[in-house]
């Protein structure tokens, strides 16, 4: 019975949050992924990773980027936040498709440029997401 | 052992047949009762049907209606105390051959329809 | 002589089976989230395991019984039916992310879908169970498992801030994710504690025959091989914590860990990183379908191990078998491996009651363990275990949902 009080609390103070600190929360996948792309490019260019596991990555990275655009989208907050969200999800999207064609014609200056871009926009959406959590 | 605990010593226990192969647990005991005379145990039983029914009635149900697919010969294996041969704190050691009881049922079924029919599930030779 | 061969045998089983799937996502997370802020849970958890380990191998030297076993004998039947149920759940999730650990190396090295590798992976640890001896499968897969070690030597490569390493190991608040913070130091003490290895321990002593000459060499198996295996997760979250951190990658997705150890070595991390998941999730698998045909056959009391041949315990080899093949079903589906081990963490954790009180019980008793009894200070062990798996199970079903990402 303690359990369900308990997880009865939490749900309410989870509900209780506020849309744009429950936006927030949700910014942490896809930051990390800008992030986690901007490296795996980079050990790519190295040779360090093979391009197979970099196209998975680039799908897996693809598929959260629109799973919180949707979500953005349909969020009840504030339009200032969504949008400042929306630009940077915008921004990925365009370097990590742009990078996908670039490691299809090893073009390593692209990539490096492409990957220099994602991580811009992992720190600038990590930043905002920090902004709106509090 | 001089004093036999049933719920400590006898009940749950793993048995083990005369070739020392483990045949299952003791899932009930079973009391004579006569008037005059204290009760005495006769024998125990072995089976999901008797384990179901320390349970819940509705299990009991449930297991009797999925006794249709059982292929062992019978819900309740009895095993007479005289079958005894000695009780230690590991197992209770019997006189009987348990392949060639209920208990093993189910695992020749398996053996024969299900694992000799897998890859490496034949007998070396 | 043949005792310390087996002690330095049974330590390196001990660290190369030490390491599985859950060490490595909580590890990974924890580094690239919180730094070196939740080295506590890790030391605090393997202080924990060493004391349950080395019972449940004592437990079954002295008595010659393995837990499941035991805990029918003595508790009763109807006392070990719920832990027993909730517990084989436990391990089918726990064997369903082993084998999505093994599916995403096979996806990274392959490029091919981890979902692709669910059954040929699930044919493989069948194989292995149907066709090896315990002996066999047991050094074979953690001598092999030794290469998790290139986690340590890749932490040491990276020369960590040792002063901030050894203030993680102080319990700290976080500054910020509070709720993430602490779903992750509960899914880490679940990865370490993860209830499989006692059932797996004790039953594994007893197919190995010991008896109670064997109580010093568990000892030294369960305190220097779990200590040891706790270093290769500690090595992972350094890694993480000098590698993923920085660049503000936070692992909510195996892919984003996969090239961690590419810094320490640009040639061979990417594969090494593959092979240690891959052969590190093998052994565990291995150990989880083991453990849960071991306390099955073991409640019913069938004729059970591992060196038998399947046609002379076939219910006991099919059990192992219908397991490993409803758990692939699972990573089949397409459900993220990542998520998946992380959540099944979380659950080890809640479910550390069922074991844990057991224990209490058996390890006091008389009749049983003789002088080899849990002395006091193993019991005020054990009762801080008990209390503290209750909070956990307390705290850990909602921050399931609310901490994980």
């Amino acid at each position: 019975m303690r359990r369900f009080a308990v997880i009865g609390i939490l749900v309410a103070a989870c509900s209780g949050q506020s849309p744009d600190a429950k936006l927030a929360k949700s910014l942490d996948a896809p930051a990390s992924w800008m992030s986690g792309l901007a490296m795996i490019a980079e050990k790519w260019s190295a040779n360090s990773v093979p391009r197979a596991y970099v196209e998975k990555s680039l799908d897996a990275a693809a598929d959260e980027f629109d799973k919180t655009t949707k979500s953005v989208r349909e969020s009840d907050a504030s339009p200032l936040l969504r949008n400042a969200v929306l630009k940077q999800l915008a921004a990925a999207q365009a370097s990590s498709s742009s990078m996908r064609g670039a490691i299809e014609a090893n073009d390593r200056a692209r990539v490096a440029r492409d990957s220099r871009e994602l991580a811009d926009a992992g720190k600038q959406l990590s930043e905002i997401a920090e902004d709106a959590a509090k | 052992m001089h004093e036999l605990d049933l719920a400590r010593d006898v009940m749950d226990k793993q048995l083990i047949d005369r070739d020392c192969t483990e045949m299952g647990r003791v899932d009930g005991v079973l009391l004579e009762l006569s008037d005059g005379s204290p009760p005495r145990v006769d024998s125990f039983e072995l089976g999901f049907v008797v384990l179901a029914e320390r349970l819940h009635p509705r299990l009991l149900a449930l297991l009797e209606w999925l006794r249709r697919w059982s292929v062992r010969k019978t819900a309740r294996q009895v095993v007479q105390w005289s079958a005894v041969e000695e009780v230690t704190e590991r197992y209770i050691k019997l006189s009987i051959d348990a392949t060639e009881t209920p208990a093993f049922d189910w695992e020749k079924w398996l053996g024969m329809h299900v694992v000799e029919h897998l890859p490496g599930g034949k007998e070396e030779e | 002589m043949k005792k310390a061969l087996q002690l330095a045998l049974g330590i390196l089983t001990a660290v190369g089976g030490f390491f599985d799937v859950g060490n490595l996502a909580t590890s990974a997370q924890a580094g690239a989230r919180f730094r070196f802020q939740l080295i506590w849970s890790l030391l605090f958890a393997t202080i924990l395991v060493i004391f349950l380990v080395e019972m449940s191998g004592r437990f079954a030297a002295v008595s010659g019984k393995a837990l499941p076993s035991a805990i029918r004998d003595h508790l009763g039947f109807s006392f070990w039916l719920g832990p027993f149920v909730i517990l084989t759940l436990v391990h089918l999730l726990v064997l369903g992310a082993e084998i999505g650990g093994i599916s995403f190396a096979l996806q990274l090295v392959t490029g091919i879908g981890f979902q692709w590798w669910a059954f040929p992976v699930a044919i493989v640890i069948w194989l292995f169970l149907w066709r090896a001896t315990f002996s066999a499968i047991e050094n074979s897969t953690s001598l092999l498992g030794l290469i998790t070690l290139c986690f340590v030597v890749a932490a040491v490569v990276h020369h960590p801030p040792l002063h901030q390493v050894a203030a993680g190991a102080r319990p700290t608040l976080p500054s910020h994710d509070g709720a993430t913070y602490w779903f992750i130091a509960v899914s880490i003490i679940g990865s370490v504690i993860a209830p499989y290895l006692f059932y797996f321990y004790s039953s594994g002593a007893v197919e190995d025959k010991w008896d109670k000459s064997y109580v010093a060499v568990n000892r030294g198996i369960s305190v220097i091989g779990m200590t040891f295996g706790s270093a290769i997760a500690l090595g992972a979250l350094v890694v993480a914590a000098m590698v993923l951190a920085p660049r503000g990658i936070h692992v909510s997705d195996y892919n984003q860990a996969a090239a961690m150890l590419t810094d320490a070595f640009p040639f061979w991390g990417f594969v090494l990183f593959a092979a240690s998941m891959g052969i590190a999730c093998l052994g565990a698998a291995l150990e989880v379908a083991l453990s849960l045909a071991y306390a099955t056959s073991q409640t019913f009391g069938w004729n059970w191990g591992e060196d038998l041949h399947p046609r002379e315990d076939a219910r006991f080899s099919l059990t192992y078998t219908v397991a490993i093949f409803l758990s692939a079903l699972i990573i089949a589906a397409g459900i993220d491996p990542l998520k998946l081990t992380l959540f099944t963490m979380v659950i080890n954790a809640a479910v550390l009651p069922f074991v844990t009180i057991p224990f209490l019980l058996l390890m006091n008793d008389r009749r049983l363990l003789g002088t080899n009894c849990n002395g006091w200070f193993s019991n005020a062990i054990v009762v801080m275990i008990v209390i503290v798996s209750f909070v956990l199970a307390i705290v850990s079903i909602p921050l399931a949902f609310i901490g994980g990402t």
